[in-house]
């Protein structure tokens, strides 16, 4: 199960998915979110990755892996 | 009391007591999202980061080509850089938890320092050479705590009559 975190004035929102045929639905769901996101401006990094791996930007859905963490678009203040 | 002058000192205070338990539930529920934003922080710290960030409320990210960059706990020119004394001022557009503002700039600096630093405003809080490397994060949080709030004198207020007045 794959996990997508969008950091709101909540906490976060979490929507899991996967890659099997029975959640294709939350997986579209999760995809058009993810687009709407970084389409406003909003950015989407891959964490706590296998392997220790360093965390790492993303702009691909395909890519994601088990934990990505979406964070608003970000302005001067 | 007649029972109409009791429903009426009830319907009265009903807007009060409405607004009362609306206040309450914002609070509730904004310390809610601030211990849940505060868990998940803390899970994508690294050992070190968390081990400052326990100690200090602030802890430090290596940016690549840039230096050392402390992140305080605070909403406004809160990202330190180390070797510089300057505070830069880059935040999520929407309202979020601190600890969720403060995980957001770490992801940012660490992983995509560019969209940081592009929309970034830049101040200088300290001079470098006047405080120890070590103490600049803490020497910016005390300065703040320490600033008190503006108040107006009297003599920054206008003493030239109002036309009104003038007979």
């Amino acid at each position: 199960m794959k996990i997508l975190r969008v950091l709101d004035s909540g906490g976060d929102r979490v929507i899991a998915f996967d890659d099997t045929h029975t959640a294709a639905f939350a997986r579209e769901q999760a995809k058009a979110l993810f687009h709407r996101m970084l389409a406003g401006g909003s950015l989407a990094f891959k964490v706590n990755r296998a392997g220790g791996e360093p965390d790492e930007k993303a702009t691909d859905f395909s890519t994601l892996e088990n934990e990505t963490i979406v964070v608003p678009r970000i302005v001067g203040g | 009391m007649s029972l109409r002058s009791l429903a009426q000192a009830v319907l009265g205070r009903l807007p009060r007591a409405w607004a009362l338990h609306e206040a309450l539930g914002n609070r509730l529920g904004l310390e809610a999202a601030e211990t849940r934003a505060r868990e998940l922080l803390l899970r994508m710290l690294t050992p070190t980061q968390e081990e400052d960030f326990q100690r200090h409320g602030c802890f430090a990210v290596r940016v690549p080509g840039r230096g050392t960059f402390w992140i305080l706990p605070s909403t406004f020119f809160n990202v330190l850089q180390l070797e510089t004394g300057h505070c830069y001022c880059a935040v999520p557009r929407s309202e979020v938890p601190l600890s969720d503002l403060m995980l957001t700039q770490k992801l940012v600096l660490e992983n995509d320092p560019n969209a940081f630093f592009a929309v970034a405003n830049r101040r200088a809080e300290l001079l470098p050479g006047l405080v120890d490397e070590r103490l600049r994060p803490q020497r910016v949080m005390q300065a703040r705590e320490s600033e008190t709030p503006a108040r107006i004198r009297c003599f920054q207020v206008s003493m030239i009559p109002h036309d009104a007045d003038v007979s």
